[in-house]
């Protein structure tokens, strides 16, 4: 293999199969996509379970990379889905458990449900404000926490982010705007913690 | 002049820097009267940068070892499920090639064909076994004293019936096969590595070629078995007659996700028209297919092919001397369509092997037009 193989080359042997050239090309993505896996999942080791889904997805179907959109944003389309889901795995497993009691003979039980929202004691345990936003960003639907993870955490432009979530701009622009403040209300729910701001 | 809700719906954008001058002049005179909308905006600012800092979490160090063995497990399922993609595909062929039968008989090249059955041991035969559904296409080339020997072995001709009619043995009679006389020397099959490389770098090239396009697969696929048929069996075909066998063809559903094997197809249509491909790239083309063949269960039949193939010949030729002593003997009806049954199995076992080493018999057909 030459040392200076272009994205394109390396794209070309990846189609043939070729796992080494395959491990070169996401060599930039792996460390990227498994923190947007942490931040969508909330956990590292489902994190890591779905970035290496995500990675096997992305080899199989690179032959049907059609190389008129850019890598980075065929990859990251491919990670946000599987991220999203997985969240949509997760819920219907628990939309399942919530809904329906669970029969025994004769009588039956009312599930638990567990609380989605901070916990307050959480909250006063640990008041530093990037831990509270981690977990806020937690609780968030998921439209809007994928919008958070790419554009405030990952820093991606809200053209790449249309591209990646194949949505128009104008959809992007609201579902930031609308993610962010419902970021804010979660932490609001907690006032002390912006105590010195009036809203 | 904004009001507070509608400066509120642009706070993100003034934060992200994507307001126009025009907007970013209205939200900022708004900001300067309204203490409120100021506040927030500051809050979300503060928020924003909070995410924006958040740390990457580090990959744990076995990360790209796990990754890299379930990439090389998937590569192996995934040559697997196309390599039955390529069996399906030889299966077409071999549609193709019942069909062309069909026009052989018509033009009475099937005369000259099952005199040829006779002289089979002095001549070099290709055979093209057939089944109806299963439709497998072997191509067994005949090359006594020369090529490769366990090839030989699995190509050797199948026994006579018992009933007699040794000429044309039974799967001869369901209908479905050709026996064609080629009068090319077999070429000795080296399996040349080094030339894996370059083959590789065509195969690269032959990806990027625009006839590769999905939408036209099938079609060209179909085209090229097409034209492969007719030039190979120098049969003449109406247009009409090769329209015809093309939507036949056309209506066995092609699987478009299937780059490797196609561009693989290709390539050995490539080698076996080689007019469709320039004198320099054949050797390539050779040792690219050689190699995969060197990588795969072909390999595996290649090496136990000798073995298992003599012994069931022997078998056979046991279980035929047995019904004759049987019959000689006037046994029990049932103890003879017992071994008749038992023999059955063993010439559907000797078809199977046939039929595994057809890609051999490709190499071999490589060989030829070198």
């Amino acid at each position: 293999m030459k040392f200076m193989d272009t994205e394109r080359q390396l794209v070309q042997k990846c189609k043939n199969g070729d796992i080494r050239s395959f491990e070169l090309l996401i060599e930039s993505y792996q460390k990227k996509i498994f923190n947007i896996a942490f931040r969508m999942l909330g956990n590292q080791e489902d994190a890591l379970d779905v970035t290496q889904e995500v990675f096997i997805k992305i080899y199989k179907s690179i032959s049907s990379f059609k190389e008129e959109s850019s890598l980075s944003t065929w990859i990251y389309r491919i990670a946000t889905n599987v991220c999203l889901d997985e969240l949509r795995k997760r819920k219907k497993t628990k939309m399942v458990s919530m809904d329906s009691p669970i029969q025994l003979n004769g009588g039956e039980i009312n599930v638990q449900m567990q609380d989605q929202g901070l916990h307050p004691d959480e909250l006063v345990e640990q008041k530093e404000l990037k831990t509270q936003i981690k977990k806020a960003i937690n609780c968030l639907k998921d439209e809007h926490k994928i919008v958070i993870i790419l554009r405030d955490i990952n820093g991606y432009s809200y053209e790449e982010i249309s591209k990646i979530m194949e949505c128009s701009l104008g959809t992007v622009k609201s579902r930031i705007n609308r993610a962010r403040n419902s970021l804010k209300s979660i932490l609001l729910k907690k006032k002390e913690l912006y105590s010195h701001y009036d809203v | 002049m904004l009001t507070c809700e509608q400066v509120r719906e642009q706070i993100s954008l003034y934060i992200d820097h994507e307001l126009t001058d025009d907007e970013l002049q209205t939200f900022e005179q708004h900001l300067s009267t309204c203490e409120q909308c100021r506040q927030e905006v500051d809050l979300l600012k503060s928020i924003v940068r909070e995410c924006n800092e958040i740390e990457e979490v580090e990959l744990p160090d076995d990360f790209k070892q796990q990754l890299h063995q379930k990439l090389v497990q998937t590569g192996q399922d995934t040559r697997q499920t196309k390599r039955r993609w390529y069996m399906n595909w030889k299966a077409y062929s071999g549609l193709a090639a019942a069909i062309l039968l069909i026009l052989l008989v018509k033009t009475q090249v099937f005369d000259s064909v099952h005199d040829s059955i006779n002289r089979a041991e002095q001549a070099y035969v290709t055979e093209a076994v057939l089944e109806d559904h299963s439709i497998a296409d072997t191509a067994v080339k005949r090359a006594p004293g020369a090529g490769d020997q366990r090839l030989e072995a699995a190509s050797a001709p199948l026994p006579p019936q018992k009933s007699g009619n040794a000429e044309i043995p039974e799967y001869q009679e369901q209908n479905s096969r050709s026996v064609i006389l080629q009068d090319k020397p077999p070429v000795e099959l080296e399996c040349v590595e080094d030339f894996a490389g370059s083959a590789l770098q065509r195969l690269e090239n032959y990806s990027a070629d625009e006839r590769l396009d999905k939408e036209n697969l099938s079609v060209d696929i179909l085209k090229d078995e097409l034209s492969l048929f007719v030039c190979r069996y120098q049969i003449t075909m109406t247009e009409e007659d090769q329209t015809l066998l093309l939507q036949k063809l056309e209506e066995q559903t092609f699987e478009y996700d299937i780059d490797y094997e196609m561009i693989e197809g290709r390539l050995m249509i490539g080698v076996l028209e080689k007019d469709g491909m320039p004198e320099q790239n054949v050797g390539h083309m050779l040792s690219f297919i050689q190699s995969i063949a060197a990588n795969s269960e072909i390999n595996d039949t290649k090496e136990d092919v000798t073995e298992t193939y003599q012994a069931l010949l022997t078998q056979y030729d046991d279980l035929t001397l047995k019904i004759q002593q049987l019959q000689q003997e006037n046994s029990e009806p049932q103890e003879i369509e017992k071994a008749d049954k038992q023999m059955q199995e063993v010439r559907h076992r000797l078809y199977e092997i046939q039929n595994s080493v057809s890609k051999c018999i490709i190499e071999v057909e490589i060989g030829d037009s070198e």
